[in-house]
Protein backbone atom coordinates (compact mmCIF):
# COMPACT_ATOMS: atom_id res chain seq x y z
CA UNK A 1 0.00 0.00 0.00
CA UNK A 2 2.71 2.42 1.12
CA UNK A 3 4.70 2.04 -2.22
CA UNK A 4 1.52 2.42 -4.25
CA UNK A 5 1.19 6.11 -2.66
CA UNK A 6 4.10 7.05 -2.71
CA UNK A 7 3.73 6.13 -7.05
CA UNK A 8 0.56 8.15 -6.48
CA UNK A 9 2.47 11.24 -5.17
CA UNK A 10 5.54 11.01 -7.85
CA UNK A 11 3.00 11.11 -10.53
CA UNK A 12 1.56 14.37 -9.30
CA UNK A 13 4.51 15.76 -8.70
CA UNK A 14 5.15 14.90 -12.58
CA UNK A 15 2.02 16.25 -13.99
CA UNK A 16 2.13 19.29 -11.97
CA UNK A 17 5.64 20.05 -12.97
CA UNK A 18 7.19 19.72 -9.43
CA UNK A 19 10.13 17.98 -10.45
CA UNK A 20 13.71 18.83 -11.08
CA UNK A 21 15.03 18.46 -14.60
CA UNK A 22 16.62 15.28 -13.56
CA UNK A 23 13.89 13.81 -11.59
CA UNK A 24 11.52 14.61 -14.60
CA UNK A 25 13.95 12.80 -17.03
CA UNK A 26 14.22 9.73 -14.56
CA UNK A 27 10.67 9.78 -14.23
CA UNK A 28 10.02 9.51 -18.10
CA UNK A 29 12.89 7.02 -18.79
CA UNK A 30 10.62 4.98 -15.81
CA UNK A 31 7.23 5.29 -17.45
CA UNK A 32 9.43 4.13 -20.98
CA UNK A 33 10.31 0.52 -19.08
CA UNK A 34 7.22 -0.11 -17.12
CA UNK A 35 3.98 0.89 -19.21
CA UNK A 36 1.75 0.53 -16.32
CA UNK A 37 3.48 3.33 -14.93
CA UNK A 38 2.81 5.17 -18.13
CA UNK A 39 -1.13 4.04 -18.16
CA UNK A 40 -1.32 5.32 -14.96
CA UNK A 41 0.43 8.42 -15.03
CA UNK A 42 -2.04 9.27 -18.49
CA UNK A 43 -5.23 7.74 -16.21
CA UNK A 44 -4.45 10.13 -13.52
CA UNK A 45 -3.92 13.22 -15.62
CA UNK A 46 -7.52 12.09 -16.61
CA UNK A 47 -8.50 12.08 -12.84
CA UNK A 48 -7.32 15.60 -12.48
CA UNK A 49 -10.03 16.38 -15.53
CA UNK A 50 -12.85 14.85 -13.85
CA UNK A 51 -12.47 16.89 -10.43
CA UNK A 52 -11.92 19.98 -12.45
CA UNK A 53 -15.50 19.31 -14.21
CA UNK A 54 -17.12 17.72 -11.10
CA UNK A 55 -15.81 21.23 -8.93
CA UNK A 56 -17.18 23.21 -12.54
CA UNK A 57 -20.36 21.66 -12.54
CA UNK A 58 -20.83 21.96 -8.89
CA UNK A 59 -19.87 26.09 -8.75
CA UNK A 60 -22.24 26.17 -11.92
CA UNK A 61 -25.08 25.20 -9.53
CA UNK A 62 -23.84 27.29 -6.58
CA UNK A 63 -23.42 30.57 -8.66
CA UNK A 64 -27.37 29.78 -10.14
CA UNK A 65 -28.23 29.30 -6.93
CA UNK A 66 -26.59 33.17 -5.55
CA UNK A 67 -27.99 34.63 -8.69
CA UNK A 68 -31.57 33.86 -7.76
CA UNK A 69 -30.86 35.28 -4.25
CA UNK A 70 -29.53 38.24 -5.24
CA UNK A 71 -32.42 39.06 -8.22
CA UNK A 72 -34.74 38.82 -5.30
CA UNK A 73 -32.93 41.60 -3.83
CA UNK A 74 -34.38 44.55 -5.88
CA UNK A 75 -32.04 47.14 -4.95
CA UNK A 76 -29.64 44.68 -6.73
CA UNK A 77 -31.70 43.67 -9.94
CA UNK A 78 -32.62 47.25 -10.55
CA UNK A 79 -29.38 48.54 -11.12
CA UNK A 80 -29.98 46.87 -14.66
CA UNK A 81 -33.33 46.19 -14.92
CA UNK B 1 -16.20 26.15 1.42
CA UNK B 2 -16.08 27.81 4.49
CA UNK B 3 -18.62 30.16 5.13
CA UNK B 4 -16.89 33.21 4.58
CA UNK B 5 -15.62 32.39 1.13
CA UNK B 6 -19.54 31.91 -0.12
CA UNK B 7 -19.94 35.37 1.46
CA UNK B 8 -17.11 36.60 -0.55
CA UNK B 9 -18.44 35.39 -3.70
CA UNK B 10 -21.61 36.86 -3.21
CA UNK B 11 -19.96 40.33 -2.38
CA UNK B 12 -17.89 39.82 -5.80
CA UNK B 13 -21.37 38.65 -7.57
CA UNK B 14 -22.81 42.11 -5.94
CA UNK B 15 -20.05 44.15 -7.41
CA UNK B 16 -19.47 43.01 -10.68
CA UNK B 17 -22.38 41.95 -12.32
CA UNK B 18 -24.81 44.75 -12.95
CA UNK B 19 -21.88 46.25 -14.75
CA UNK B 20 -21.16 43.45 -16.75
CA UNK B 21 -25.19 42.84 -17.69
CA UNK B 22 -24.94 46.74 -18.68
CA UNK B 23 -21.76 46.15 -20.68
CA UNK B 24 -23.08 43.17 -22.56
CA UNK B 25 -26.35 45.29 -23.28
CA UNK B 26 -24.93 47.87 -24.62
CA UNK B 27 -23.03 45.50 -27.30
CA UNK B 28 -26.62 44.50 -28.56
CA UNK B 29 -27.16 41.14 -26.01
CA UNK B 30 -29.29 39.50 -23.25
CA UNK B 31 -29.25 39.42 -19.77
CA UNK B 32 -29.55 35.88 -19.79
CA UNK B 33 -26.47 36.07 -22.24
CA UNK B 34 -24.67 38.64 -20.13
CA UNK B 35 -25.66 35.65 -17.04
CA UNK B 36 -23.79 32.96 -18.81
CA UNK B 37 -20.67 34.43 -19.64
CA UNK B 38 -20.44 35.80 -16.27
CA UNK B 39 -20.55 32.48 -14.55
CA UNK B 40 -18.09 31.74 -17.14
CA UNK B 41 -15.94 34.47 -16.43
CA UNK B 42 -16.39 33.58 -12.67
CA UNK B 43 -15.12 29.68 -12.99
CA UNK B 44 -12.18 30.79 -14.69
CA UNK B 45 -11.46 33.44 -11.66
CA UNK B 46 -11.86 31.07 -8.90
CA UNK B 47 -10.38 28.28 -10.93
CA UNK B 48 -7.06 30.16 -11.08
CA UNK B 49 -7.67 31.46 -7.47
CA UNK B 50 -7.64 28.20 -6.03
CA UNK B 51 -5.14 26.67 -8.28
CA UNK B 52 -2.83 29.76 -7.64
CA UNK B 53 -2.08 30.85 -11.01
CA UNK B 54 -4.46 33.90 -11.04
CA UNK B 55 -2.65 37.44 -12.47
CA UNK B 56 -4.81 40.11 -11.77
CA UNK B 57 -3.21 43.41 -12.89
CA UNK B 58 -6.58 45.15 -11.71
CA UNK B 59 -9.45 44.81 -9.42
CA UNK B 60 -11.52 41.30 -9.23
CA UNK B 61 -14.51 43.58 -10.62
CA UNK B 62 -12.87 44.86 -13.33
CA UNK B 63 -11.14 41.38 -14.65
CA UNK B 64 -14.31 39.93 -14.49
CA UNK B 65 -15.69 42.35 -16.88
CA UNK B 66 -13.29 42.27 -18.93
CA UNK B 67 -13.10 38.26 -19.30
CA UNK B 68 -16.74 38.49 -19.12
CA UNK B 69 -16.93 40.78 -22.19
CA UNK B 70 -14.47 38.53 -24.02
CA UNK B 71 -16.33 35.02 -23.46
CA UNK B 72 -19.55 36.95 -25.07
CA UNK B 73 -17.82 38.15 -28.36
CA UNK B 74 -16.41 35.26 -28.17
CA UNK B 75 -19.82 33.20 -28.48
CA UNK B 76 -20.87 35.18 -30.60
CA UNK B 77 -18.13 34.19 -33.31
CA UNK B 78 -16.75 37.55 -32.83
CA UNK B 79 -13.03 37.49 -33.53
CA UNK B 80 -11.19 38.39 -30.33
CA UNK B 81 -7.83 39.14 -31.76
CA UNK B 82 -5.81 37.93 -28.76
CA UNK B 83 -7.63 35.39 -26.39
CA UNK B 84 -5.84 35.69 -22.75
CA UNK B 85 -4.57 31.88 -22.08
CA UNK B 86 -6.94 31.42 -19.22
CA UNK B 87 -9.64 31.70 -21.46
CA UNK B 88 -8.61 30.19 -24.47
CA UNK B 89 -7.67 26.91 -22.43
CA UNK B 90 -11.33 27.33 -21.03
CA UNK B 91 -13.36 27.89 -23.42
CA UNK B 92 -11.56 25.08 -25.29
CA UNK B 93 -11.49 22.49 -22.18
CA UNK B 94 -15.46 23.01 -22.40
CA UNK B 95 -15.49 22.20 -26.22
CA UNK B 96 -13.80 19.14 -26.14
CA UNK B 97 -15.93 17.78 -23.19
CA UNK B 98 -17.01 14.23 -24.46
CA UNK B 99 -20.14 12.27 -24.39
CA UNK B 100 -18.09 9.32 -22.22
CA UNK B 101 -16.90 12.00 -20.06
CA UNK B 102 -19.84 12.81 -18.83
CA UNK B 103 -21.01 9.67 -18.73
CA UNK B 104 -18.05 8.60 -16.50
CA UNK B 105 -18.52 11.97 -14.36
CA UNK B 106 -22.59 11.03 -14.12
CA UNK B 107 -21.60 7.30 -12.90
CA UNK B 108 -18.77 8.78 -10.67
CA UNK B 109 -21.01 11.06 -8.87
CA UNK B 110 -23.44 8.46 -8.26
CA UNK B 111 -20.30 5.16 -7.07
CA UNK B 112 -17.83 7.56 -5.97
CA UNK B 113 -19.37 10.57 -4.68
CA UNK B 114 -17.42 10.93 -1.38
CA UNK B 115 -13.74 10.35 -3.82
CA UNK B 116 -14.70 12.84 -5.68
CA UNK B 117 -15.69 15.22 -3.02
CA UNK B 118 -12.26 14.43 -0.84
CA UNK B 119 -10.58 15.30 -4.50
CA UNK B 120 -12.19 18.44 -5.26
CA UNK B 121 -11.78 19.35 -1.18
CA UNK B 122 -8.25 18.82 -1.71
CA UNK B 123 -7.35 20.44 -4.69
CA UNK B 124 -10.21 22.94 -5.76
CA UNK B 125 -11.27 24.37 -2.19
CA UNK B 126 -7.77 24.03 -1.14
CA UNK B 127 -8.38 22.61 2.23
CA UNK B 128 -5.82 21.53 4.18
CA UNK B 129 -5.05 17.72 5.49
CA UNK B 130 -6.53 18.28 9.13
CA UNK B 131 -9.58 20.48 7.58
CA UNK B 132 -10.15 17.08 5.29
CA UNK B 133 -10.26 14.79 8.35
CA UNK B 134 -12.65 17.01 10.41
CA UNK B 135 -14.91 17.56 7.57
CA UNK B 136 -14.64 14.06 6.35
CA UNK B 137 -14.63 12.43 9.83
CA UNK B 138 -11.82 10.82 9.90
CA UNK B 139 -9.99 10.44 13.02
CA UNK B 140 -5.98 11.58 12.16
CA UNK B 141 -4.65 13.66 9.24
CA UNK B 142 -2.45 9.95 8.29
CA UNK B 143 -6.06 8.61 7.76
CA UNK B 144 -7.10 11.56 5.70
CA UNK B 145 -4.13 11.59 3.75
CA UNK B 146 -4.11 7.83 2.96
CA UNK B 147 -7.70 7.97 1.91
CA UNK B 148 -6.85 11.13 -0.88
CA UNK B 149 -4.67 8.43 -2.25
CA UNK B 150 -7.37 5.36 -2.15
CA UNK B 151 -9.50 7.94 -4.27
CA UNK B 152 -6.67 8.77 -6.47
CA UNK B 153 -6.37 5.26 -6.79
CA UNK B 154 -9.68 4.46 -7.22
CA UNK B 155 -10.60 6.86 -9.70
CA UNK B 156 -7.61 6.46 -11.47
CA UNK B 157 -8.84 2.85 -12.36
CA UNK B 158 -12.55 3.49 -13.50
CA UNK B 159 -10.76 6.29 -15.81
CA UNK B 160 -8.44 3.28 -17.00
CA UNK B 161 -11.04 0.89 -17.38
CA UNK B 162 -13.02 2.91 -19.55
CA UNK B 163 -10.08 4.53 -21.64
CA UNK B 164 -11.61 7.69 -21.77
CA UNK B 165 -8.39 9.74 -22.19
CA UNK B 166 -6.44 6.67 -24.51
CA UNK B 167 -4.95 8.04 -27.44
CA UNK B 168 -5.82 11.67 -26.99
CA UNK B 169 -3.09 13.45 -24.57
Amino acid sequence: MRKEHNETEAIENYLFQRLSEEERMQFEAAMIVDTSLADKTEAQAGVYRLVRRFWRRQTRKKLERIYRQLMMDASFSRQFR
Amino acid sequence: MKPSEQELLIGIYRDAFPAAVQLIRRMGGSAEEAKDAFHDALLIYLERNATGSLQVRTSVKAYLIGITRILWLHSRNETVTLLPEEVESFVEEEREEEEEEKRLLDYLVLAGKKCMDILKAFYYDRLTLPEIAERFGFNSIRSATVQKHKCMEKIRNEVKKRNVYEERT
